[in-house]
């Protein structure tokens, strides 16, 4: 009896502590998801709780800005272009390291995980530099953005798809050589869809983080008609002031499609995220 | 035949490696080594000719006071980060690797965070921190405290910050711990039980000391996200005022390239800071895995 009560006041206590942190962190989100939802007046009147009504005019004034959908389009652009390129060339290097010891393939792994530890962004005036040298920015400034982000990107895809590649056995590709592949259809048609789950995670974890990425394109984006929207944001913080309301709104409209991808895949990326750490 | 395999073998891993290789040569390497060529000249970004002036950079960096405030305070920022977010996280992690219904649900919430956008982060976090109609002052308002100048004083705007940022990543680091801690054996903690009852003992004796891997990744994360990541969101929220406060070496360096245009200046403290964060790296992966760091 003793022991049973010992313990069951253990569990309210860390029920109680984990229950408290998950307010702290989910209240500010709420509150941003309430605010969206109310009048101006509403706001002023009583920010808190729930709104009186569901409004939804904030999302209609953002979407009827034009330039959200621009910075819609670029963000879809941007992101999907380095994902594409970043994954092809990342797991190609991730595969080899994981197949081939060679003279200096420990080298080039380690410079690959140097990019990682210590981002683009600690670099980001000589990257701004040196694209000006190459002619990679101004009209041209999404090349090298793009090449900046794959830089960014880059050494986690190479870390963690080794380690996918790795978990394979060394037999699949054996037999898949014998039957006559050669070493490029023997990665695309039997190893690739071999790493395929551990490939998704990776690709949605560079997602997240391409979608959300802020200061390279704020350093290397000339236009507000190029802005991404996380640099939309900053425009229309500027626009909408403390307006509140439709400045909630257009946050909640950036962030949808990574709360989405959350939603549908949460076990994966967390898990994802997880394994990111080890496989070393 | 042999040595023919061993060419067709080179052959495949070079072009292989290719792609990946030049990406890196082109958006890191070159970058790197432009910058250290760069630090040695006078440079406004516009001028056809930079003007070489050999270390005159690099002195002009140490002897201006306010690069120095920007690296203590940057230094100052990476120990607040680290006293704020790894004791939260292994503490939440250690309550959630035990069983019990919930415990997906509550990882999930105190993820989250993680899926916003630091420009997302930071703009709520200014409503919030909004001196009259900001959740925070109303809150404390409600518990009958005065109200708070969360930004706009000189004194507040650090603490301000650094709790955003533990709110934005201390989930980050939660999973990871979580990930080392599933890794321990659970006869260990069984074996240890039969010694003490006391989680606490049992937790800086057994977990600490075998998590020693996963706590020296979020340590190197959290000390260069610091000088990197942070940027981004100290930019968003205070670009560094009030009078300076905020200001982390990041944005010294953002301020001297775009505002003052010193190009060649700028790239000189962006080259220190490289190597600094290098040798940290170097001397955190050294001094953190004495027997084994296997790649």
């Amino acid at each position: 009896m003793e022991v049973a009560k010992r313990i069951k006041w253990k569990e309210v206590a860390r029920y109680s502590v984990l229950s408290a942190a998950s307010i702290v962190t989910i209240y500010p989100i709420f509150w941003l998801i309430t605010l969206a939802f109310r009048t101006r007046r509403d706001f002023v009147a009583s920010p808190f709780g729930l709104p009186n009504a569901l409004y939804i005019g904030n999302f209609i004034a953002v979407f009827q800005t034009e330039l959200i959908r621009d910075f819609f389009i670029n963000s879809i652009l941007i992101t999907g272009l380095t994902l594409v390129i970043v994954t092809m060339i990342g797991t190609l290097a991730g595969y080899t390291l994981s197949r081939y010891e060679f003279k200096g393939s420990k080298i080039i792994f380690l410079a690959f995980l140097m990019s990682r530890m210590i981002p683009v962004n600690v670099i980001v005036i000589p990257l701004y530099s040196s694209l000006s040298e190459l002619g990679l920015l101004g009209e041209r400034a999404y090349y090298g953005l793009i090449g900046a982000l794959v830089s960014l990107t880059l050494g986690m895809t190479v870390f963690l798809s080794r380690g996918f590649f790795r978990g394979i056995s060394q037999e699949i590709l054996d037999a898949a050589r014998l039957d006559g592949c050669t070493e490029l259809k023997a990665f695309f048609y039997v190893m690739l869809p071999m790493a395929r789950s551990g490939i998704v995670v990776l690709t949605i974890l560079n997602f997240i983080s391409l979608w959300n990425e802020y200061f390279l394109s704020l350093v290397i984006i000339p236009r507000q008609e190029m802005f991404t929207l996380p640099l939309g944001l900053t425009f229309f913080r500027g626009r909408y002031g403390t307006n509140y309301p439709q400045l909630s709104a257009a946050i909640l409209l950036a962030t949808i499609p990574t709360v989405l991808l959350y939603f549908f895949f949460q076990e994966r990326i967390i898990r994802g995220v997880g394994e990111s750490a080890s496989h070393s | 035949m042999v040595k023919n395999f061993n060419i067709s073998k080179l052959l495949v891993i070079i072009s292989f490696l290719l792609p990946a290789l030049s990406f890196y040569v082109l958006f890191y390497l070159y970058p790197v080594a432009n910058g250290i060529r760069l630090s040695f000249f006078k440079w406004d970004g516009f001028s056809a000719e930079p003007q070489f002036v050999g270390l005159a950079n690099y002195w002009e960096m140490f002897h201006d006071p306010i690069f120095w405030k920007s690296m203590m305070l940057n230094i100052k920022v990476v120990f607040l980060s680290l006293g704020t977010q790894l004791p939260l996280a292994l503490f939440l992690a250690s309550l959630l690797s035990k069983k019990g219904p919930g415990m997906r649900f509550f990882r999930t919430v105190l993820f989250i965070p993680q899926m916003l956008s630091l420009v997302a982060v930071g703009v709520l976090w200014q409503m919030i921190y909004h001196p009259i109609n900001g959740l925070a002052n109303t809150l404390l308002n409600v518990f009958g405290v005065g109200a708070i100048d969360w930004l706009g004083d000189s004194n507040n705007a650090l603490t301000s910050l650094i709790i955003t940022s533990t709110w934005t990543y201390f989930g980050f680091h939660m999973i990871l711990q979580m990930a080392g801690m599933s890794a321990i054996p659970q006869e260990i903690y069984d074996a240890a039980r039969l010694e003490t009852k006391n989680p606490f003992r049992i937790f800086f004796h057994i977990t600490i000391p075998l998590l020693r891997e996963t706590i020296l990744i979020s340590v190197i994360s959290i000390t260069t996200g610091a000088f990197a990541h942070l940027l981004g969101l100290f930019w968003v929220m205070t670009q560094g005022g009030p009078i300076r406060s905020t200001e982390i070496l990041g944005i010294y360096i953002y301020v001297e390239a775009f505002r003052k245009y010193h190009i060649g200046y700028a790239n000189a403290v962006a080259v220190t800071l490289l190597i600094v964060l290098a040798l940290i790296v170097a001397v955190t992966v050294r001094f953190g895995s004495q027997e084994r760091l296997e790649f």
